[in-house]
């Protein structure tokens, strides 16, 4: 699913650098991303996102290669292929529920919006126990639902490859168990890749591997800056 | 509805306090000289077509304007000087022009009385649409909008309002019986009530009706003093506060009639030339001194040019209002943007365009200038539909 070789990476005027001679996560395979803050977890997910891009690099994602891409081929490329689930939920303040987990349809065109995915965005948010909760406000909403209407986004396209930045991190224990729980259930019976970075330990037993990041930093600048 | 209008929809209706600040601002910046450039141009309009029809007005010297004003919209300047009632009968010796004497000092119900002649309906075009003219002492015709708005049809009464609430001499009011109504005319004669001139010399306290004391002896309560060529009357004399077919006949004037007030004369002249003799025997005839003739479509358009020259320091004041709006409303959009990064970052990282962001931004500017213009037209419509009413009252008085 995910393909990486001799990257070399850094931030225009920062010490930071990310070098990566060779990385694969296979299909189907839940994969955590650990090591210190800084080290570069959530660059990688950008890169193999195609949020950002490092030229001389060869990353592949689902068999394409993103760093070749333009940038409306990656936005399209990743709105039909990978679901993002981030920290903060990032929920748009203005829509309920519902909306929010349709929000994919409505700001790419690659995406129809159909009466099919209505019942699945409400078919999943009812499996993510908000069946009730359609038409409430992210502001209406706990840590925990913020959470998993966040998942239900990144689940409605049915994204072959799930990147998720630190899902529990704002979460308390039982939600973090929950949260875990849905995405392993959902990634599982869709056979999607999961990559997942994280600090916290506790929920690495359900991952199929774990990449310490601590390999991959440099102290020397890396030669390929980044663009997006 | 596109995915970005759609968004942008849910954005402006989700924050509905700050959309609608966002829409009155813009509103009000623009209805502002919008509603005064409509009455501006209803003044304009109005007060120039009844100048243009009343082309020479006489009256005591002074402010051309408080006469012209005076002759076409009975407003009265509490420092405006009468002139005698014999002016008229001059300008109608001269053969040069007909005189249409006009006395509006009172008001009943707050609308103007205007003591005249039957030949100011003639002159204005005015019909009677229901009832009669006055024909007697005390008959009073209403103006459309005053039997409209008093309610009151020929047949009733309506009393003249007194001017000073501690005159309790000399002037009287005086209950005038209603002998018709006009037609409506939009012009401010539909906020009148017309009488017959000398009926406002009896509301001035220049002429009265009492009870008959020439039978009454020395020892009754109304006399104070008889003798065979005179009979001095005690406050105790009743005074007639109505002009009734009984009494009338009571009613007597104190004085010279041709010394009475009027407040100006309309001059309605056979031609331009007639007009222009009798203006210079006003300008330069010495026993015409104290007295003027004006022509108001001159003194209103000397009006409108002052009063459109300080129109355009207001013009300019609002563009600068409009300006300041204008900055206001980008630095509210700009810090908007700002709350907003990371809403706009995470649609980037999900799969928008930077492109369809900025639609979004564009389109909820739309929809809030759409809004606010749809606003603006309904309450500019509004304005319009109640602006002739508003220049009129305000003109009348």
């Amino acid at each position: 699913m995910i393909s990486i070789r001799d990257l070399q990476f850094r931030y225009p005027r920062t010490d930071f650098s990310l070098q990566i001679p060779e990385l694969t996560v296979a299909e189907g395979e839940k994969v955590a991303f650990v090591g210190p803050s800084g080290c570069g977890k959530t660059t990688l997910l950008n890169l193999v996102a195609g949020i950002t891009t490092a030229d001389s690099s060869s990353v592949v994602t689902a068999g394409q290669n993103v760093s070749n891409m333009s940038s409306s081929q990656r936005r399209d490329f990743r709105i039909l292929n990978i679901g993002l689930v981030f920290q903060q939920f990032e929920l748009v303040d203005y829509l309920d529920l519902k909306s929010n987990i349709l929000l994919p349809f409505a700001i790419n065109r690659s995406l129809q919006q159909s009466k099919d995915m209505e019942a699945r965005a409400i078919g999943l948010a009812k499996e993510m126990g908000l069946g009730d909760k359609l038409k409430r406000f992210p502001q209406q909403l706990s840590q925990g639902e913020k959470q998993r209407c966040a998942i239900c986004r990144a689940l409605i396209t049915e994204p072959r490859l799930i990147l998720a930045d630190e899902p529990t991190g704002n979460l308390d224990p039982k939600n973090k168990r929950t949260i875990m729980e849905l995405l392993f259930e959902q990634a599982e019976r869709f056979g999607q890749t999961l990559v997942m970075v994280t600090h916290d330990m506790s929920i690495l037993g359900g991952m199929d591997r774990t990449i310490d990041f601590e390999q991959f930093r440099s102290e020397t600048p890396a030669t390929t800056e980044a663009t997006s | 509805m596109s995915g970005p209008l759609s968004l942008a929809w849910r954005y402006v209706w989700h924050h509905k306090v700050k959309s609608l600040i966002l829409i009155a601002s813009v509103v009000l910046t623009v209805l502002l000289p919008v509603t005064i450039r409509i009455l501006l141009w209803q003044f304009n309009q109005k007060i120039a077509s009844r100048a243009d029809a009343t082309q020479a007005v006489v009256g005591a010297t002074g402010s051309d304007l408080d006469l012209a004003l005076n002759a076409t919209y009975f407003r009265i300047n509490p420092d405006m000087k009468p002139i005698r009632y014999d002016e008229a009968k001059y300008i109608q010796e001269t053969g040069l022009a007909a005189a249409i004497p006009i006395h509006a000092r009172f008001t009943a119900k707050q609308f103007h009385v205007v003591g005249t002649s039957l030949d100011y309906f003639k002159f204005r075009g005015l019909e009677i649409e229901t009832g009669f003219a006055f024909g007697t002492l005390g008959d009073c015709v209403l103006g459309h909008d005053v039997a409209q708005q008093l309610g009151i049809a020929p047949g009733q009464q309506l009393e003249s309002d007194r001017r000073n609430a501690l005159a309790f001499a000399g002037e009287t009011p005086l209950r005038m019986t209603v002998a018709g109504v006009l037609k409506p005319n939009g012009s401010p004669d539909d906020r009148a009530v017309f009488v017959d001139v000398k009926t406002t010399w009896v509301i001035e306290g220049l002429g009265h009706g009492h009870e008959d004391l020439t039978d009454a002896t020395e020892d009754s309560v109304q006399v104070l003093k008889k003798t065979d060529k005179q009979i001095i009357a005690s406050a105790g004399v009743t005074e007639f506060i109505e002009i009734t077919d009984n009494n009338i006949g009571s009613f007597h004037f104190h004085g010279n009639v041709d010394d009475f007030p009027l407040t100006s004369i309309i001059v309605v002249a056979d031609s331009e030339e007639n007009e222009t003799i009798l203006q210079g025997r006003y300008q330069t005839d010495p026993n015409r001194n104290g007295r003027q003739l004006a022509r108001p479509p001159v003194v209103i358009r000397d009006l409108m040019s002052m009063v459109l020259r300080v129109n355009r320091f207001f013009e300019a004041n609002s563009l600068l209002v409009g300006l300041a709006t204008a900055m206001l409303l980008t630095l509210v959009v700009v810090l908007s943007l700002r709350l907003r990064a990371r809403e706009m970052e995470t649609m980037f990282r999900i799969g928008c365009s930077r492109g369809t962001i900025v639609w979004l931004q564009v389109w909820e500017l739309v929809i809030i200038l759409a809004a606010a213009t749809t606003l603006l037209a309904g309450l500019v419509f509004v304005v319009w539909s109640v602006s002739g009413e508003i220049v009129q009252a305000l003109l009348v008085g």
